[in-house]
């Protein structure tokens, strides 16, 4: 017999709690990400940081090499290049090297604070290797329109064509121009034809009012009654107390007959107002006719100021646009404290999935802060192009929870544009309710190359060199805006290009006479109504030089259009005139008549009232002597009688 | 990859098995808190080496962290609206002051609202999905795999040589 060996059923092998053949996948794990940190990481925050940049800035930005170290917590960037939005094949700004220790305390809170950071060998305008992408203007916005409306607002201010107006004045181009189609166009003869029209509307309604105030009979009628008033011989008190009401019944309605009439007379008085004002409008469309067709003939406005601003106007445009674009970054970048906000308290912002709370306290990290960086560069390096040194310090995602405003600091010269003894100074304080910005800058010794300063067609103010000087300033605070801007330039050497003798003669002139110009600027108030002004010597040596050739021609082209515009409007604005003289008479005067009618009925009415009255007192003073008359009388009989009484009695008893 | 495979088909052997109905169910737990978290967290970083260092089945905390995920994904306006309501309660301010400030805290990303919401609604379900992952594991077993089983397909598989070579396979490796 087979022996049947059974084995017995294997015991499940118990399993621990730990995991111990995952080790290895762990360690694979950890290797992998070390690999990645060692191979790759570098490469991906150099990405990274590059569109990041490139978005913020608007154009490419490279960075060459990018170099962290994990447990040095360090972060080494080299070869920075930002491309210039307006010339692509260049770079706006050129950095060798960068270097940032960061706080391992601040990166185990997920922040990111530069302790100290270095900056070395920094050039602007250096050539690309190629030409770097430019990204789309973004969407307009408030700040883009607001940007709009100052360059539109410069163009109109500092526009136009002067040196080619004054050659075409002095050509006789403006002796043929004729003004035969102004009738149109002009603003006051448009104006006159409002008023007119205006005017024969409200006529309409004042003479209806008029014809709605009480007539002669109505208040011939209150007179009539009046008059049939009874004021004396009265009988009795109540005679004279139904005479009283009768005269206050006629009293109401002679008050509501003068409200009507004075409701009527201020309003045709408020109208009339109305269209005098109007008509002294006028004057100041006939002023402004005058210029507008003082531009059509090109007659240019030869005041200093006008041309200062022609001079200066347009670079001091473009430099207040850069600060409004800087401004407008600055605050998008870095959120200033809210009006009501208290220094500890939550912030919050957009992003594209849920919204991220801040919950910072004075004194606590912000998501990035660079404490300090020290800026240096020395151009004696190899293509280094500028000798600077500086910092910047405290460059925070959030100042309010640093409590410090930015403050960039940067001193030095780039000899390879020939810029000597620049300071630049930048203080961005969003840390107060209305967030502020300050920038200063002054060149003390730059090179100006060939330069335009007038330009017409073939008729060129400008310069072929000089030494320049100048210093910029700009200070915003909330909405408000104060940038100043002061240049001189020296041993200069003009370049005059001009179609006719007398031009140049006036160009020339003014070139002798300022060797050296000065320009200075200003603008303030807020970005969308700025206050500008601009002065220059150039300015008044061209103004007087101009005058000096062209008065003449001037004013006599101004005395032509003053000529047409008073000939086109002149008849109509004379009879408009004398149409409104002549209503103001007849409305006044019928309004007048009936407040002169109504006083007179007030008059009689007073003087009937008082008469009433006085009856009213006479017979109320007889009654009550006839009444004390009476109560004597009483007295005397019932003394006689009481005395009678007595007398008697006293017989009766024997006394 | 292939170790997540491995622990798919795990997954399917353990379902099949009379044993690993816990496993299974943390697994499926803790795919519910890695669905809901961001994938580049401090709370993902803890919740892998949870299922790294613990016998709890991966492959259950995978397909929870990919389903779930959908459903996070889909849910993510409602949790907004929950992680906004508890940013924003006066009284936790404090409170989330203090862990702002705090080191590797802020590296959960708890102050955004999305991520706070769901991670509040994940820590809520996670005891709840463990508890129905066990039920749902018991429920398979006794209904989809007794069934299985009885079919003729699966008695007929059982009896081919390729079967009886796996069951040899696995009986001698594991």
């Amino acid at each position: 017999m087979d022996k049947v060996v059974t084995t017995p059923p294997e015991k499940p092998k118990r399993e621990g709690l730990f995991r111990v053949g995952a080790l290895l996948p762990l360690g694979l794990l950890a290797a992998v990400l070390y690999l990645y940190f060692l191979l790759l990481f570098d490469a991906h925050a150099r990405w990274a940081l590059e569109s990041l940049a490139t978005r913020a800035v608007g154009a490419e930005v490279n960075i060459g090499r990018l170099r962290t170290s994990f447990w040095g917590a360090s972060l080494e960037m080299g070869d920075i290049q930002v491309t210039d939005a307006d010339e692509p094949a260049r770079n706006q700004l050129q950095i060798g090297r960068v270097r940032g220790q960061l706080l391992w305390d601040a990166l185990l809170r997920g922040k990111v604070v530069v302790e100290e950071a270095s900056i070395v060998d920094v050039a602007i305008d250096t050539p690309r290797a190629r030409p770097g992408r430019v990204l789309p203007p973004p969407p307009p916005d408030e700040g883009a329109s607001a940007t709009d409306a100052l360059l539109a607002e410069a163009r109109s201010r500092y526009g136009g064509n002067l040196l080619g107006d004054l050659a075409a004045l002095v050509a006789g181009g403006a002796s043929g121009t004729s003004f035969d189609d102004i009738g149109e166009a002009l603003a006051s003869a448009q104006r006159l034809r409002g008023l007119e029209a205006e005017l024969g509307v409200k006529e309409q309604a004042w003479r209806e009012r008029l014809a709605a105030l009480p007539g002669e009979e109505q208040l011939s009628g209150y007179e009539a009654r009046l008059r049939q008033l009874k004021r004396n011989d009265f009988r009795n008190v109540q005679e004279v107390q139904r005479g009283l009401r009768e005269l206050e019944a006629i009293e109401v309605e002679i008050e509501a007959a003068a409200r009507q009439v004075q409701g009527t007379g201020n309003a045709i008085s408020g109208d009339l107002q109305g269209v005098q004002k109007g008509l002294g409008e006028v004057d100041g469309l006939v002023q402004q006719d005058i210029r507008d067709l003082g531009a059509r003939l090109k007659l240019p406005r030869l005041d200093a100021e006008s041309l200062s601003g022609l001079l200066l106007g347009p670079d001091f445009a473009d430099r207040l646009v850069q600060v409004r674009g800087y401004a407008a970054r600055a605050r998008a970048y870095l959120p200033e404290r809210g009006p009501e906000e208290k220094p500890a308290q939550r912030q919050e912002r957009e992003r594209g999935t849920g919204k991220d709370y801040a919950f910072g306290r004075p004194n606590s990290y912000p998501a990035f802060w660079l404490k300090r960086a020290v800026i240096s560069s020395s151009a004696l390096g190899a293509g280094i192009a500028a000798d600077l040194e500086g910092s910047i310090v405290d460059l925070a995602s959030d100042p309010v929870a640093i409590g410090r405003p930015l403050q960039v600091h940067l001193k030095g010269s780039f000899p390879m544009r020939g810029v000597y003894d620049a300071e630049a100074r930048l203080v961005v304080d969003h840390t107060t309710p209305v967030p502020a910005e300050r920038f200063s800058l002054a060149l003390g010794r730059y090179a100006v190359g060939a330069r335009e300063l007038l330009a017409s067609g073939p008729n060129r103010l400008g310069l072929a060199e000089a030494r320049g000087r100048l210093r910029f300033e700009a200070q915003l605070q909330g909405e408000s805006v104060d940038v100043h801007l002061e240049q001189t330039l020296s041993d200069v050497a003009y370049r005059i290009e001009a179609e006719n003798d007398l031009l140049r003669e006036a160009l020339a002139g003014a070139a002798e006479e300022v060797s050296t110009v000065e320009m200075r600027a200003r603008a303030h108030g807020t970005w969308s109504q700025l206050e500008w002004s601009a002065r220059s010597n150039l300015g008044a040596a061209l103004q007087r030089s101009f005058s000096r050739q062209f008065q003449r021609q001037l004013d006599e082209g101004r005395a032509r259009v003053a000529a047409a515009v008073n000939e086109r409007i002149g008849a109509e604005r004379r009879r408009l005139e004398a149409q409104y003289a002549s209503l103001e008479r007849t409305l006044q005067g019928a309004v007048a008549e009936r407040q002169a009618e109504i006083k007179r009925l007030e008059a009689e009415l007073e003087r009937g009232k008082t008469q009433l009255r006085e009856a009213r007192q006479a017979l109320e003073d007889r009654i009550a002597a006839e009444a004390e008359r009476a109560r004597q009388a009483q007295e005397r009989q019932l003394k006689e009688e009481a005395d009678k009484a007595k007398q008697e009695l006293r017989k009766r008893i024997g006394l | 990859m292939t170790f997540f495979l491995r622990q798919v088909f795990e997954l399917i052997r353990l379902l099949h098995s009379e044993a690993g109905t816990h496993q299974i169910a943390a697994g499926f737990a803790l795919g519910l808190i890695l669905g809901f978290s961001p994938a580049f967290s401090l709370q993902t970083v803890v919740v892998v080496l949870l299922l790294l260092m613990f016998r709890i089945q991966i492959g259950a905390a995978l397909m929870g962290a990919f389903f779930f995920g959908l459903a996070a994904w889909a849910l993510d306006p409602l949790h907004d609206v929950a992680g906004r309501a508890i940013l924003e309660a006066e009284a936790l301010a404090p409170l989330f002051t203090t862990l702002y400030n705090m080191p590797l805290l802020p590296l959960t990303r708890f102050y955004n609202s999305v991520t706070m919401g769901a991670m509040v609604v994940s820590m809520a379900l996670a005891p709840a999905v463990y508890v129905i992952a066990r039920w749902l594991v018991d429920k398979y077993r006794l209904t989809v795999v007794a069934w299985l089983r009885s079919t003729r397909l699966y008695k007929a598989m059982r009896t081919t040589s390729l079967a009886k070579w796996y069951l040899r396979y696995k009986e001698l490796y594991g």
